[in-house]
C-alpha cells in the first residue's frame, strides 16, 4: 500500500452518569433540601462560626459543631453577571454577592436576586434575606437571596416559598 | 486603564490586542460582569513566554553582556475562600509580596515610585491594575483611580508611557492577552527587556535601572508575586 494516510473520524457523544459526596457537608444539604434550615459550624475551641460550614475550624483545626444560623443577612460585596456558564446564562443578568450571615463570621457566596436590579440595590451593606425553591435538590441553587423589603413578594411566587 | 493599555500594546508588535481607544469606547462597549465592560478584561489566550535564569557565577564564566539581576522576589498568600476575607476590596498578599521583595532589594515602599523606573503588572482586569497601584505602593491607598484618571492625556504624569512612573508599557495582560501560566514569565521577561533598553518601540527611559514585575492568581487572585529587577547601573545606585 502507498499513498498518504487518511484517518476515518466519527463524531460521537459520551455520556457520563456519576455521583458525587458532598462528605462531611452533606449534612448541610440534606438539612436545605428537607427542611429549608441554613446550617453553619461552630468551632468547639476558638468559637468561631463559619459560613459556608466547615466540619473542622479552618483558623484552629479543632472540630466544629453543627448550629443553625438566621436566615437573615448583609451584603459584604456583590456584582451583577451579564455573562456566564452555560448552566446560568438563562438566568442573566443577576446578581452574586457574598453575604454574611446574622451570626456567622464568615461570607457565604450565593445568588441575590431583585425585582429591580441595578447595583444599588444590592451593595455592600443592604440587608438580605433567604428564599428557597419549593422543589429542592440539596444543592446551593436550592435557595437564593433577595433584599428584606422584597421577601414577601418573592414567597408568594408559585414556585418559591420563605424558610424556617 | 483600558485606554492605556490597549494603547500600549499598539507599539508591541507581540500584543494581540492592540487598540486604539477613547474613555467611551471602554464605557459602551459590552457589559460582563459589573461594573467591568468587555474592554476592562484581557484577552484569555493562549501564547508562551520563556526566561533564562542563571547563577551570577555563571554569568561570569559565559561573560553575558547585559544581565538583568533579580535584587528581590517574594509571593505571599491572602485567605483563598473570598469569604473567609476581612476586608473584600484589598489583596493583602500584593502588600506582604511587595514589601518583602523591596526589602529584599534593599528599596522602600514608602517610596518606592521614585526608586523604580517602570512596573509590569497584573492587569487582568482593569481594577486589578488600579489596587496594584495602591497596594504596590505607587500611591496612597484611595488615590489608584485619580492618579490615572487626573493624568488622561497629560505627558509625564501617573502611569502612561511618558508617565512619571510607566505601568505596563508593553500593554500587560490586557494589551498582550493572558496566556495563563505563561504570562507571568511575559511580565518579567518585558521588564528585562526594558531594563536592557531593547524594548523597541515601547521602550521607557531607564535612569534608575530598576524595574518590578508582579502577578498574581489563585481563587480570588489570593496569591500575590513580585519581582525586583535591575541592570548593571541600577546594582550600584542606591
Amino acid at each position: 500500500m502507498s499513498g498518504e494516510f487518511q484517518d476515518h473520524q466519527i463524531r460521537d457523544v459520551i455520556k457520563i452518569n456519576y455521583k458525587y459526596t458532598m462528605g462531611g457537608q452533606s449534612k448541610f444539604f440534606i438539612e436545605l433540601m428537607n427542611s429549608k434550615r441554613i446550617l453553619g459550624t461552630k468551632c468547639k475551641k476558638c468559637g468561631k462560626t463559619w459560613m459556608p460550614p466547615r466540619i473542622n475550624c479552618s483558623d484552629c483545626y479543632e472540630p466544629a459543631d453543627w448550629i443553625e444560623l438566621k436566615q437573615t443577612g448583609t451584603i459584604e460585596v456583590s456584582t451583577i453577571v451579564w455573562y456566564t456558564t452555560s448552566a446560568f446564562i438563562k438566568a442573566i443578568p443577576y446578581g452574586v454577592g457574598y453575604i454574611k450571615l446574622d451570626g456567622a463570621e464568615t461570607a457565604l457566596f450565593q445568588g441575590i436576586f431583585s425585582e429591580n436590579l441595578v447595583p444599588s440595590k444590592i451593595k455592600k451593606g443592604k440587608r438580605v434575606k433567604a428564599v428557597f425553591n419549593k422543589e429542592r435538590e440539596g444543592k446551593m441553587t436550592d435557595f437564593f437571596f433577595v433584599p428584606e423589603d422584597e421577601y414577601e413578594r418573592w414567597i408568594s411566587k408559585p414556585e418559591f416559598e420563605g424558610g424556617t | 486603564m483600558s485606554v492605556k493599555n490597549h494603547g500600549n500594546a499598539i507599539l508591541n508588535p507581540k500584543a494581540q490586542s492592540p487598540m486604539e481607544l477613547s474613555i467611551d469606547d471602554v464605557l459602551f462597549s459590552r457589559i460582563i460582569c459589573y461594573p467591568f465592560k468587555l474592554l476592562d478584561c484581557c484577552l484569555y489566550s493562549e501564547a508562551s513566554a520563556a526566561l533564562i535564569l542563571a547563577s551570577e557565577d555563571k554569568v561570569k564564566e559565559l561573560k553575558i553582556e547585559n544581565p538583568i539581576w533579580i535584587t528581590g522576589v517574594a509571593a505571599a498568600n491572602t485567605d483563598c475562600f473570598i469569604g473567609n476575607r476581612e476586608d473584600f476590596g484589598r489583596l493583602y498578599s500584593n502588600i506582604f509580596a511587595a514589601k518583602a521583595a523591596y526589602k529584599m532589594a534593599g528599596l522602600d515602599y514608602n517610596n518606592i515610585k521614585g526608586q523604580i523606573d517602570l512596573a509590569e503588572l497584573h492587569d487582568a482586569f482593569s481594577g486589578q491594575e488600579v489596587i496594584s497601584y495602591e497596594e504596590l505602593g505607587f500611591v496612597p491607598f484611595g488615590e489608584g483611580g485619580p492618579w490615572i484618571e487626573k493624568t488622561f492625556e497629560k505627558s509625564g504624569e501617573g502611569p502612561w508611557l511618558e508617565g512619571e512612573l510607566p505601568c505596563c508599557p508593553s500593554g500587560g495582560l490586557i494589551g498582550c492577552g493572558h496566556a495563563v501560566g505563561a504570562t507571568g514569565i511575559m511580565s518579567t521577561g518585558e521588564a528585562a527587556l526594558q531594563l536592557r533598553e531593547d524594548a523597541g518601540k515601547h521602550q521607557v527611559p531607564i535612569t534608575k535601572g530598576r524595574a518590578i514585575s508582579h502577578s498574581i492568581g489563585g481563587p480570588g487572585a489570593a496569591y500575590a508575586a513580585v519581582i525586583v529587577m535591575a541592570n548593571e547601573e541600577g546594582l550600584k545606585k542606591p
